[in-house]
């Protein structure tokens, strides 16, 4: 008998009996008792929250059902999202599973009005991953969760593929949780985000055979700008590609210019870096562009992609006036679009009081050089 | 019994590439998870600066155990006067187990779990622990070897497809931001640091290969550094000033990550090698903490028993939660721990150049 006890095949079983039982003794949630977040998005009205969580709902047989959406958007109303997500937990009776929650949408009047730091509760979450898209609806963040984008398919999803292309392109700047509250902890940067606007569209082939007749689609060309204090101005679709053109690296796009024969130019890459020089009080953005004109044209009887010098000069030049109507149109709403600020002070530390003025930007000189590489 | 005990004291023979990979994986298990945003938290965004020079020291301490361990075997040296260090050695195993212990729990709790109960991860730690400290430390290295070719497989694969934005801005000015609290993140977490001293329980014999001899050791300690300070660069400039609110670093950082963009997240990867790596420096401080109690009171199978008894019981019924063991290491304790990273090796030099002149 005593030699059973400590024979090694006792104490496999002792372990494996262990490893089964533990699974129970430690309390954990089922996957059939949890609800499997992928988006999130959150309203603010009447000095309330209102808490929207886009479920994932499992589908039948491993094969698209006919009829029907594969998820369920669940909201609960509370002063904030602890008690929001408590709220929601109990009154379905789960477990909210954040850890697949690829979007944060808010809405436009939470952007404006509610309190931008209760964002950081999802960033100190273990459970939230820090590159969950953060994004701005046009109106409300409940229009953009029930948008019915296409058969089946989930509306949180098909937003962050539209945000996080394969390439960085010119007209989408997305921005994940954890630069949100990296740029939010720094008082002298702003914050962007995508502001989302659902359209009405054609239902497509998957859509008309469910019978559905409305169909949405997600239009992203335009940011907002935001600090601490909530919303401070929306930048336009040209503003946008030229806040992306000067703030990011971009391996997509086209580029148009105007002003003369309008022609367009595809962005194979772009670079850009800032220069700070307090004496002279300038600042210079050096943008790298390497591109390659969309449309053909001839020169000296041969069909080129190049353009001309004189089209070179326009390019320079449009990009120039692009960046300083930027910059002037961040002055007239008194916000620092290109965090010049930041990067003076950290550039001159010790010149704090200087470039903490108020006044400090309006007195800054903007330079763009811009060098392009034609492919 | 004093078969059992001699045995156990002469399984402590490993290689000096052996040597390597454990110094390889405590140089970095414990450094990339809390201590981060603690360090932040103190320093700012010098941060990287301070963990620098901490590991360099940290490094030519390594050499000199790796000099004293080449030279004497202290666990089967019976001089009464090392029962002095061995009980300092104790005392030190003892709190920095109490503190990274906690962490690892923790870490369980919340990564494999949806906060799970501590009760039953601290028993089942328990088990695995004091089983694979019985066997020696011969057997604790030849694991150490063995997973860490695993381990450095995730590591490359990690670090090999980044995907993270970050802002190098974030670590300017440096020196600029006049901390008053620069000195102490020098010595508020020390019981973070020291972790060459478990090596002083072994003995190294040399490789067959004489590469593997001279370059282990020394490549092991340059490629851990330098790792740790880049992670530390990369973690200040993707979050910034938040960074003092990041726990669970390494974890954090790894969703960042190309693949977890195309098949979704991959972060269990980083729990995988980080539990593995932590387990292994707990399993390495107890069998310190084991070895120092068995010279003392010649049994090994009660060495054992007491120090996975109380350590459990202070982390089930005393520390109970992360930021208890981080406010017991910032306290006094953490005095006693610098004093005794310099001390020991110290000791242990002057005792090696006694006993070679008594050989001659």
């Amino acid at each position: 008998m005593k030699k059973i006890f400590v024979s090694k095949w006792f104490l496999i079983l002792i372990v494996c009996v262990g490893l089964v039982v533990f699974n129970a003794l430690v309390c954990n949630v089922s996957v059939v008792n949890r609800n499997i977040v992928v988006g999130i998005g959150l309203d603010y009205e009447n000095n309330e929250y209102t808490l929207y969580t886009q479920v994932v709902l499992p589908k039948n047989g491993g094969v698209a059902s006919g009829g029907g959406n594969n998820y369920i958007t669940l909201k609960a109303n509370a002063q904030n999202i602890d008690l929001a997500v408590d709220k929601l937990e109990k009154e379905q009776g789960v477990i909210l599973s954040f850890a697949q929650a690829a979007i944060l949408i808010l809405g436009k009047s939470m952007v404006q009005n509610g309190d931008l730091k209760l964002v950081d509760t999802f960033f100190m979450d273990d459970r939230v991953h820090d590159n969950m898209l953060i994004a701005m609806a046009e109106e409300k963040a409940e229009d953009v969760l029930n948008a019915s984008v296409a058969a089946g398919e989930v509306a949180s999803l098909q937003l962050v593929r539209q945000l996080r292309p394969t390439k960085s392109p010119l007209g989408v700047s997305a921005i994940s949780l954890q630069e949100y509250v990296r740029n939010s902890k720094n008082k002298n940067k702003i914050n962007y985000m995508p502001v989302v606007k659902v359209e009405k569209t054609e239902p497509s082939t998957d859509q008309a055979k469910e019978n559905e007749n409305e169909a949405n689609k997600f239009i992203i060309n335009t940011t907002a700008i935001a600090d601490e204090n909530g919303l401070k101005c929306v930048l336009d679709e040209e503003q946008t590609q030229s806040y992306n053109l000067a703030k990011k690296k971009m391996q997509d796009g086209v580029l148009k210019v105007d002003g003369g024969d309008i022609f367009s130019v595809h962005i194979i890459s772009s670079n850009a870096n800032m220069d700070y020089d307090l004496d002279k009080m300038e600042c210079k953005i050096k943008i790298k562009l390497k591109t390659i004109r969309t449309e053909s044209r001839q020169e000296n009887g041969k069909v080129t992609f190049n353009m001309s010098e004189e089209e070179l000069a326009r390019l320079i030049s449009s990009i120039d006036n692009r960046l300083q109507s930027l910059f002037a149109f961040g002055e007239s709403n008194n916000t620092d679009i290109l965090n010049m600020r930041d990067g003076f002070y950290k550039k001159n530390p010790k010149q704090k009081e200087q470039i903490m003025a108020n006044d400090f930007t309006s007195r800054i000189k903007l330079v763009v050089e811009v060098k392009v590489t034609q492919v | 019994m004093e078969k059992a005990l001699k045995n156990y004291q002469e399984n402590n023979v490993i290689y000096t590439n052996q040597f390597a990979v454990i110094a390889f994986v405590v140089m970095i298990a414990f450094k990339i998870s809390m201590l981060p945003s603690y360090l932040y938290e103190t320093v700012g965004r010098d941060a990287w600066l301070i963990i620098g020079i901490l590991l360099a020291i940290e490094s030519a301490m390594f050499f000199v155990t790796l000099y004293v361990v080449k030279r004497v075997n202290l666990l089967a040296d019976n001089c009464k006067w090392l029962h002095i260090l061995d009980v300092i050695i104790y005392g030190y195993a003892m709190i920095r187990l109490i503190v990274l212990y906690s962490g690892l729990i923790t870490y369980t709790s919340n990564s494999l779990f949806d906060q799970g109960r501590y009760d039953f991860i601290i028993l089942a730690f328990a088990f695995v622990i004091s089983y694979i400290v019985s066997k020696g430390g011969n057997t604790i290295a030849r694991l150490f070897e063995i997973i860490f070719y695993f381990i450095l497989a995730i590591l490359i694969v990690m670090i090999l497809t980044p995907s993270f934005k970050w802002d190098l801005s974030e670590l300017t000015p440096i020196f600029g931001s006049n901390n008053q609290n620069f000195l102490g993140g020098f010595t508020d977490y020390s019981v973070w640091f020291g972790d060459y001293i478990p090596l002083v329980y072994f003995t190294v014999k040399n490789h067959k290969n004489k590469i593997l001899n001279k370059a282990s050791v020394p490549v092991a300690l340059i490629i851990s550094s330098v790792a740790v300070v880049l992670f530390y660069v990369a973690f200040i400039a993707v979050y910034g000033e938040a960074g003092s609110q990041v726990y669970y670093a390494f974890n954090r950082m790894s969703v960042f990550n190309t693949i977890s963009e195309l098949l979704g997240a991959t972060n269990f990867l980083s729990i995988l090698v980080w539990m593995i790596m932590s387990l292994l420096q707990i399993i390495l401080l107890f069998l310190t903490a084991t070895n120092a109690l068995a010279r003392l009171i010649k049994s090994k199978v009660v060495a054992i028993i007491f120090n996975i008894a109380f350590v459990s019981c202070v982390e089930w019924f005393w520390v109970k939660k992360l930021e208890n063991a981080h406010n017991f290491a910032i306290g006094g304790v953490k005095y006693f721990i610098l004093v005794c990273q310099f001390l020991i090796p110290l000791a242990m030099l002057i005792y090696t150049k006694v006993r070679e002149k008594e050989k001659l």
